[in-house]
């Protein structure tokens, strides 16, 4: 679950990306390219806010407002509402060995003190209550488990612009362990950015989606600002809109990251003490 | 209906072209019909139960899913058991449509430290362990999960649980036999299987209502061939009533299917019904025929001269005469028979109403084909073969003329120790009591009754009782004095026989225990609402479900509790304990909003309607039924003599069920209102002949002796016809059926008695003035009409 964030936060990251109008021969290049760029914007450093607001399944709502601060291999999530939750913190650290998972604390402030969290394997869920799963978040780790199609060009409409899209068909390879046998993504012919993604169940039933609701612009690049992601399985959604994000003055010093060290964050250092 | 008569008559072939088309119209749909078995669908969508319900599943979600379960004397801790268990959890992955399986071996265990908590598989990997040291490490961890014991382990280490949770718009239907398979390979080794879930629970009820269809019909069909041999001595007096009910029981079944009646556990047994109901009227309208050919049987025979066409217009008139007489009695006593049925439409569970319209078109269809098809029928063939009834006395005849000479020399007698009998059952039936638990309607052995004691022995129990907490505002739940309140139900629930209970205050205090280097000092609600929320934040970030413990927003929740039915009368005693509970603990005026939902709650209401509805379903049906008598007959006091012997025959019925220790069930419930739409057909006969002959010559003695030798051997063929209809019920797999059976049977032999006893015993002795009086109909005028 805690991989979801991490997830969440290359996905913004990726959805960020310009791409530079080549040609696209395959499936497999066009993917190639999205992870190129996923892994360039991850160079130096990376502040951001992100509100997620949530329609459960049962039609209750909630508001999360996250703060994230990232370095290559290392980022956290900074909990900033609601407030009784304020001041959590979530540390994620890559392993260098691209075999090894990911180690994973959480900060409580409550208890004062990080502690690891160990699992044996990925887990389902949902990220926190919001519509957000691990595939959803078209996270690209999984691609070996998968065969991609380009299955032609569509339109897609994203407010009031229409962007021609690739449409590429993944498909779960006969022994992949996936939750998600099949999907469709539709990237951005001239940007390559994800607008589109669909997601299916083994019974070959819409399972959730995510939609592009607002493009804007990082760093002179075309960017995703709002999406919705939808669970068909239980009706919730939740609308992720990406409020700041920025390059710091400075780089972000590597021991912001370490457990010891989270109950000294400064969320004022990094405007995460906002309402 | 004169008309029609006359029509069927002279158009014989016709007639029955145009029967025979309308019955090939509705055996298609027939054939269509759908089963339910779901119980929810047993009361109607607007109850305030179900809407209930409907608000709490649409608010909690309600979990789809196939149970597996798995006993072994010796416990699961062995490597045959886990490594079946093991090959049995690949086996139903590969099952399209199965989401996620929980065992006991990839079950999710926390454990806390000082600087982790590590979210493990209860055995590494989800795999069977190979050493005994990695087996201890294996039990100990399971065994020490709170949440698992119950849950997929049971207390004793003897059971375990394999959750088959489905993908949303999976087919249970579909899937269900695929486990099926898979379960049935996996057998032996000294391992039972339970399987649980709606599709096999409605698969084995589908199975066993059409096997008993299948056995039960032709049975009750070889019956009444059987009685109808010994009452006619002729084919056609087997072959005419045996058409008439199968062509009823089309019409009804098809109507059934058309009106969108699914076929129920209650209602599959409409057929056997009608096949002892509707078969009255064709038998009354041939032994009327048969009477009217012995008084016309020498114009009718070629050997005394008339030419074939006068011969014909004789049989014409004898069909006619026929008709003619029996058209009041067959309406009569077949408008008040729907009627009785109809009543169930005041029936609390939507299968008895279903039930009751299902008879009542049947019964209405038998006595359209009685009045049309018979005398079309009766056009095309021959003279019949027909014994004298006046040359010699049947033996059946010499008993009930016994029988009249008794109640006419003590009728006071008979009268007072009817009242006698009334009031020593009517003294036992205040200690009736109700019981209308799966195991009073399918009895202690059946496969479901075993199945679900197995999950109330080993896993918690296999009934809920559901109470919201509604605090009204976000985050309401994580108040550390709600939690503590909801605790405190909890534990009035587990000290009042519920085994375990699910809710937030368990979850908060686990992760406050892990979180804490699983201290147990720390398994407590934490007394602030930042460490509630944080903890709770902890869990969904652990890949932890709420489930229906909490709203997304956390402003409202369940407490859950889990336990053995036992008895409705356990259901409705925890219900009203929670009940109090909450109203003392949770006054209406306070903003915390506190109800029962679920479950508990909706049997609840469930066995208290069913009485109530029911109770009063009997006093309208006997009230509707005596006014129906007084219209026909023209006289108030008809009709209450006529309900007499149906109120003698319901207090009975009552009475015996009291003294015998029998409960009113689902089924035994329509007992009464059945006896009383059936037996009413024999006060109707009774008095109806009876007035007939007291009006020849205004001779009590001799209209009782004419009454009890014609009518009175009717009713004992058709009391007789009847009960043994419905005594072929006993062999039914459902217990309910099996006692309603014996019960219907039983209950019309009172009430044929009752008919051919107590009111000749009255008529004789007050001669009422209804009895000099004409009914609305002139015979006189009548038969004018039918001679024309």
């Amino acid at each position: 679950m805690i991989r979801k964030c991490v997830a969440l936060g290359m996905t913004l990251a990726a959805l960020a990306l310009i791409g530079f109008g080549t040609f696209a021969q395959t499936a497999d290049e066009i993917l190639d390219w999205v992870d190129a760029e996923a892994d360039a914007l991850a160079e130096g450093s990376m502040v951001s806010i992100i509100r997620f607001d949530n329609v459960y399944g049962d039609g209750t709502t909630g508001s999360n407002l996250f703060g994230s601060l990232a370095i290559p291999d290392h980022s956290l999530i900074y909990f900033i509402e609601p407030a009784d939750v304020a001041g959590t913190i979530f540390l994620t650290i890559d392993s260098e060995d691209d075999d090894e998972d990911a180690r994973l604390w959480l900060y409580l402030p409550f208890i004062g003190i990080a502690k690891e969290l160990v699992s044996e394997e990925e887990r389902g869920g949902s990220f926190a209550g919001s519509a957000l799963s691990y595939s959803d978040l078209g996270d690209r780790e999984g691609r070996a488990d998968y065969d991609a199609v380009l299955l032609g060009e569509e339109d897609v409409i994203i407010g009031d612009v229409t962007r021609t899209a690739y449409v590429i068909e993944s498909t779960a390879k006969p022994d992949a362990d996936v939750d998600n046998p099949r999907s469709i993504l539709w990237i951005d012919k001239e940007f390559l950015i994800m607008l589109k993604l669909e997601s299916y169940n083994d019974l070959g039933n819409l399972d959730s989606t995510m939609d592009v609701l607002v493009l804007g612009e990082f760093e002179g690049k075309l960017t995703a600002h709002e999406m919705l992601a939808e669970n068909h399985s239980d009706g919730s959604t939740t609308t992720i809109t990406i409020l700041e994000q920025r390059r710091p003055d400075s780089e972000i010093a590597a021991d912001t990251f370490l457990p010891d060290n989270l109950s000294e964050l400064d969320p004022a250092l990094w405007g995460f003490d906002q309402e | 209906m004169n008309r029609l008569i006359r029509f069927a008559v002279d158009h014989p072939i016709w007639t029955i072209a145009a029967t025979l088309v309308l019955a090939a119209g509705l055996f298609w749909p027939m054939t269509n019909l759908q089963t339910e078995t779901d119980f929810r669908e047993f009361l109607k969508d607007d109850d305030p139960i179900i809407v209930l319900m409907d608000e709490a599943e649409e608010r909690y979600g309600r979990s789809w899913g196939i149970m597996v379960m798995l006993f072994n004397e010796d416990g699961i801790f062995n490597q045959t058991t886990l490594q079946k268990i093991e090959q049995m959890t690949d086996q139903f992955e590969a099952i399209p449509g199965i989401k996620t399986i929980s065992t006991p071996l990839n079950s999710q265990t926390i454990v806390g430290t000082e600087t982790a908590l590590s979210v493990r598989k209860a055995a590494p990997g989800g795999a069977t362990p190979e050493t005994p040291e990695e087996m201890e490490i294996f039990r100990s961890r399971l065994m020490a999960d709170e949440n698992l014991i119950g849950g997929v382990v049971s207390e004793s280490g003897q059971a375990a649980l394999i959750n088959l949770e489905l993908e949303v718009g999976a087919d249970e239907y579909g899937i269900t036999p695929d486990v099926v398979a898979i379960v049935d390979a996996n057998r032996g080794n000294n391992d039972e299987f339970y399987i649980y879930g709606d599709a096999y629970y409605d698969s084995i009820m589908a199975e066993e209502m059409e096997g008993d269809t299948s056995l039960l019909f032709p049975l009750a069909l070889l019956v009444m061939v059987f009685l109808l041999f010994a009452s006619f001595m002729t084919i056609r007096g087997i072959l005419i009533p045996v058409a008439i009910v199968l062509l009823s029981v089309v019409v009804a079944m098809g109507a059934m299917s058309l009106f969108g009646m699914p076929m129920t556990m209650m209602s599959f047994i409409a057929p056997i019904m009608l096949l002892a109901i509707g078969i009255a009227d064709a038998i009354h309208v041939l032994n009327r025929y048969n009477e009217e050919v012995t008084r016309f049987g020498d114009k009718l025979d070629p050997k005394n001269g008339l030419s074939k066409k006068e011969r014909k217009a004789v049989k014409r008139e004898v069909i006619l005469n026929t008709m003619q007489e029996m058209k009041g009695p067959v309406v009569m006593t077949s408008l008040t028979t729907a009627t009785g049925f109809l009543s169930l439409l005041a029936a609390y569970l939507v299968p008895q109403q279903h039930l009751g319209i299902v008879v009542a078109v049947g019964v209405v269809a038998a006595m359209v084909f009685s009045l049309v098809l018979i005398p079309a029928v009766l056009a095309l063939l021959k003279r019949p073969r027909v014994r004298n009834i006046n040359k010699g006395l049947r033996p059946l005849t010499r008993v009930l003329l016994a029988f009249e000479r008794t109640i006419n020399r003590h009728r006071r007698l008979v009268l007072v120790l009817a009242v006698i009998i009334l009031a020593v059952m009517a003294v036992g039936v205040p200690n009736l009591r109700v019981e209308t638990s799966n195991e009073e309607f399918l009895g202690k052995d059946h496969e479901a009754i075993k199945i679900l004691d197995f999950v109330g022995e080993y896993f918690s129990g296999e009934v809920s009782v559901m109470v919201e907490f509604d605090t009204g505002v976000r985050d309401g739940l994580k108040d550390p004095e709600v939690l503590n309140a909801m605790l405190e139900l909890e534990e009035f629930l587990l000290a009042n026989g519920v085994n375990k209970t699910f809710s937030l205050t368990t979850l908060v205090r686990q992760m406050n225990q892990k979180f804490n280097a699983d201290d147990p000092a720390f398994y407590a609600i934490p007394d602030q609402r930042s460490i509630i929320s944080q903890l709770l934040l902890l869990f969904t970030f652990q890949g932890g479900d709420l489930g229906d413990m909490a709203l997304g927003d956390f402003s409202a929740g369940t407490v859950t509790g889990m336990y053995q039915m036992g008895s409705s009368a356990n259901v409705s005693r925890l219900a009203e304990l929670v009940q109090e509970y909450l109203d003392e603990m949770f006054p209406a005026d306070s903003d915390l909003q506190v109800r029962m939902v679920g479950t508990t709650v909706l049997m609840n209401r469930m066995f208290t309607q069913m009485t109530q509805s029911q109770m009063a379903g009997l006093v309208t049906t006997i009230a509707a039924v005596a006014l129906l008598v007084m219209l026909f007959m023209g006289s108030v006091v008809a009709g209450l003599i006529a309900a007499i012997p149906l109120i003698l025959t319901v207090t009975f019925s009552m009475g015996i069920m009291a003294y015998t220790g029998q409960p009113l069930d689902i089924m035994t419930l329509m007992v009464s209102v059945v006896a009383v739409g059936i037996g009413v057909d024999y006060s109707i006969h009774f008095i109806s002949r009876f007035r007939s002959e007291y009006r020849k010559d205004q001779k009590a003695e001799r209209a009782l002796q004419a009454t009890i030798q014609t009518t009175g051997r009717g009713i004992t063929y058709n009391a007789l016809t009847v009960a043994l209809g419905f005594f072929i019920l006993i062999f039914a797999s459902f217990k309910g059926i099996r006692t309603f059976g014996w019960q219907i049977a039983l209950t019309m032999g009172v009430s044929a008695l009752s008919a051919i006893s107590i009111i000749p015993a009255i008529l004789v002795q007050w001669k009422p003035k209804f009895l000099s009086r004409a009914a609305w109909e002139r015979s006189g005028a009548s038969k004018k009409n039918v001679s024309n």
